[in-house]
């Protein structure tokens, strides 16, 4: 893409008389979709809102959806799109705040609801468990780690009706990988609590938001596992 | 102006603070704890960007005395003695905790045994990590074990000014702005811990989260807090150059140069041959940023300012296995380092000064603590990689620990009113022409880029004190934007402000340092100079600019005679 390249976005914004069409100049090749909502920021519209902090995709402050997809606006590359037109919404399922910005508190209530904290056995321990990174359940933690809260999967299955309460695909993820960990207490009994989430979740809906989910959790398989783990639970219970 | 009544105030919402949210939540479960974050919950500060890893002695054959000699040496033999043994002290009890309480996972070898490996300036391999993401994993399990407590969350909340009582020396609450309404809260409270982190955003060039501005340190300097190494900054030498995005200067960590990575200049010659023959692009950080601006200022740099890191021969195999994440994120700006060059420049990385602590992270004024970047001491004139989390871990945790001890014996100082009103004032505003602060920002981080930077002289020391007064007189006149809610100029404006008072700080203190001392090079004094085995400490004159004054370094544990030699990334 050449140095007077341009290209246009069009930004759903929360004052419906607020502007909503931009050209922007696309000045490096490796230029972001963030790069582009801050230089209307700078230049035309001191107001748009939308947020961002690390950069480098470590934070996940700055998921949207961008042409119907979501995904972090620090790692798409203006140079990707096709069209020379761009599309970019708050994510769904989460309160409109201020034009890109989403209310993320019932994001992080749905994590709170579910337990998806360690409740752990051994607290005061003073050494390092071993934890041989090749076991079942380490590779399939290891697998599920690394999620980044930017709250893409709870967007990409919003509308979604569930018997749960809610708490949404990374609630679920971090459920599976505590009830897989031996230095977790409350592992099985959390599984109850989840239960009707882990059941009214469609496979589709979990495939949807495995697409878009910047850390490449394999949300399909926990769904899978998790129903699994659930039965069991019923069974036992 | 709303008002809220609270026992501890937590400002900043990186590892540092919500380690202390856990401590004084465990400490004290009769206590109301509020953190007050200016970006999202789990998502502001820098301790979520930490790749390479956190340094602790576990290993039988390793040792504190040798952590603590490698910490003491790294920072120029100018650190506090006693915080830094501290950290090097308890930085295992935070890994224990980390695992076993919260639920973190550190890389494991083969046999299930923690792995570790070395950074920079380190005599052992006593870094613990989770590949090169290791912010993600610390931070993502301290904020659900927040979650999971009884801890009211301020999000997109900053701290705008501290708020004092009567005598002018107790710190009785703060002002807040809460971003998206606009509202002022105005909080009573009996302690408050700044963990906004540090100001290299004030450069530039820098590999910082880009909200922060120094807010913690501008609050405690107009409070009247005291200051310590305030001249201190590191830059890290490989920060990737992405032109015309916001990507620019964020960090390709040093271990691709302890594997073997090559640094080139323009012509494509090794160029630390020049600088530091012997250890090549294995020095230590400051001197290979130092060596990087010299090629560039020499005419032998990229068109863009940089140079270039060539990890090539390292092989794409190896490169994917030990650093995925660098590897993606080259990715991403069209280089693949397997078969590429990757053009970079040092950024502005970690702030070593900041407000001055005790052994229980209290500052000078009664009820104000401080801890992570806000803090200084630790480091002294430069860190170690590995350090910096390890800081905010064991502070984080003595931080939570001695607030919630001040606020259950303490009593809650009142708010004088006239110093709400000013700190009130300040934000409405009276008149002035319109205009943008943006622009003055982006003047203000270039003259600290060029002044206070890597490279520093008295002449563009002298220079930059009037270049800042001019920007501060420029950014006066504009009009106080009147729309609070919503509205990132009015963000920009406070930013800009915190930075200058940072600014002036760093710029002070690098003009009486006539030496060269870790992170602080002065062209005009390339040397260190035993003369200088002091920390300079500051706070606000009755004009608002700092006052400093040397004070000697307490060698408490260590002369500077029994740590002589050099330090350098291990192969």
């Amino acid at each position: 893409m050449g140095s007077n390249a341009t290209v246009t976005l069009e930004v759903v914004r929360t004052d419906p008389a607020g502007r909503n069409r931009f050209e922007v100049p696309v000045r490096s090749a490796h230029a972001r979709v963030l790069d582009a909502l801050n230089w209307i920021r700078e230049n035309e519209d001191p107001t748009l809102g939308f947020r961002y902090a690390c950069r480098v995709g470590m934070c996940g402050a700055c998921a949207v959806v961008i042409d119907g997809k979501e995904a972090l606006t620090c790692q798409t590359a203006l140079g990707d799109v096709e069209s020379g037109t761009l599309r970019v919404e708050p994510l769904r399922g989460l309160p409109a705040r201020h034009d890109l910005i989403v209310d993320m508190r019932p994001f992080f209530e749905g994590l709170a609801r579910a337990g998806a904290a360690l409740r752990p056995r051994e607290p005061d321990r003073r050494d390092l468990p071993v934890l041989p990174p090749d076991s079942d359940e380490r590779a399939a933690i290891e697998a599920r780690n690394g999620c980044i809260t930017c709250g893409a999967c709870v967007s990409a299955v919003a509308g979604e009706a569930t018997s749960g309460d809610g708490v949404g695909p990374a609630a679920l993820n971090r459920v599976l990988m505590l009830a897989l960990d031996e230095r977790d207490g409350a592992g099985i009994a959390r599984l109850g609590d989840i239960a009707g989430e882990a059941r009214g979740l469609s496979a589709e809906a979990m495939a949807r938001a495995e697409s878009v989910c910047p850390a490449r959790i394999p949300l399909s398989a926990t769904l899978e596992r998790l129903k699994a783990l659930v039965a069991d639970h019923d069974d036992e219970g | 102006m709303q008002s809220m009544t609270c026992d501890i105030l937590i400002i900043g919402g990186g590892g540092g603070a919500l380690y202390a949210a856990i401590h004084a939540r465990d400490a004290a479960p009769g206590l109301d704890i509020v953190v007050a974050s200016k970006g999202l919950f789990g998502k502001s500060g820098c301790t979520r960007m930490v790749q390479g890893g956190y340094n602790a002695v576990l290993h039988e054959d390793d040792s504190f005395d040798r952590h603590y000699d490698d910490t003491i040496r790294g920072g120029g033999l100018i650190n506090d003695q006693e915080l830094a043994w501290t950290l090097v002290t308890q930085a295992p009890e935070r890994v224990f905790e980390m695992e076993n309480a919260f639920g973190c996972v550190f890389d494991r070898d083969a046999d299930g045994a923690i792995h570790q490996r070395a950074l920079a300036g380190q005599s052992f391999n006593r870094t613990i990590h989770r590949g090169d993401l290791t912010g993600i994993e610390i931070v993502g399990r301290l904020a659900e074990q927040v979650l999971v407590r009884d801890i009211e969350l301020l999000d997109e909340v900053r701290g705008v000014d501290l708020l004092l009582d009567a005598s002018g020396r107790a710190v009785a609450g703060a002002l807040l702005l809460d971003l998206h309404s606009g509202e002022l809260i105005a909080v009573h409270t009996t302690a408050v811990l700044l963990a906004t982190g540090g100001a290299a955003p004030l450069y530039r060039i820098t590999a910082a989260s880009l909200e922060k501005s120094g807010d913690g340190l501008a609050m405690a300097y107009r409070a009247g807090a005291e200051f310590v190494d305030m001249e201190m900054m590191q830059f890290h030498p490989t920060g990737l150059i992405v032109d015309g995005s916001l990507m620019n200067g964020t960090v390709l960590e040093e271990g691709l140069r302890g594997a073997g990575g090559h640094l080139l200049n323009a012509g494509r010659e090794r160029y630390m041959a020049r600088y530091d023959p012997e250890k090549m692009e294995r020095s230590t950080r400051d001197r290979v940023s130092r060596s990087g601006m010299m090629e560039v200022r020499a005419g032998r740099g990229t068109a863009s300012g940089g140079v270039y890191l060539d990890v090539r021969h390292l092989g794409k195999e190896f490169l994917l296995e030990s650093s995925p994440g660098m590897y993606a994120r080259c990715l991403t700006v069209g280089a693949d380092m397997a078969t590429d060059l990757i053009e970079v420049t040092p950024t502005a990385h970690f702030q070593m000064g900041g407000i001055r602590i005790d052994a229980d992270c209290r500052a000078t004024l009664e009820g104000l603590f401080a801890a992570g970047e806000d803090a200084g001491g630790v480091h002294g004139a430069n860190r170690l990689g590995g350090n910096g989390v390890a800081e905010s871990m064991v502070f984080g945790a003595i931080a939570g620990e001695s607030i919630a001890r001040h606020a259950t014996e303490g009593t809650r100082a009142s708010i004088d009113r006239d110093r709400l009103d000013a700190a009130r004032t300040r934000l409405e505003g009276s008149g002035g022409i319109t205009g943008r602060p943006f622009e003055l920002k982006k003047r203000l981080r270039a003259l600290a880029w060029d002044r206070l930077g890597v490279l520093r002289d008295a002449n563009g020391l002298t220079r930059a004190a009037g270049e800042i007064d001019a920007i501060e007189d420029e950014l006066g006149a504009l009009a106080m934007p009147t729309r609070r809610g919503g509205n990132p100029d009015l963000q920009e404006r406070l930013d800009a402000e915190n930075l200058i008072d940072v600014a002036r700080l760093i710029g002070a203190a690098a003009e009486l340092r006539e030496e060269s001392r870790g992170s602080h090079f002065r062209e005009d004094f390339p040397d260190s100079d035993d003369r200088f085995l002091v920390n300079f400490v500051q706070r606000r004159g009755a004009d608002g600019k700092p006052r400093t004054e040397p004070r000697s370094v307490a060698f408490t544990r260590r002369t500077p005679e029994a740590l002589q030699g050099d330090i350098l990334i291990p192969a």
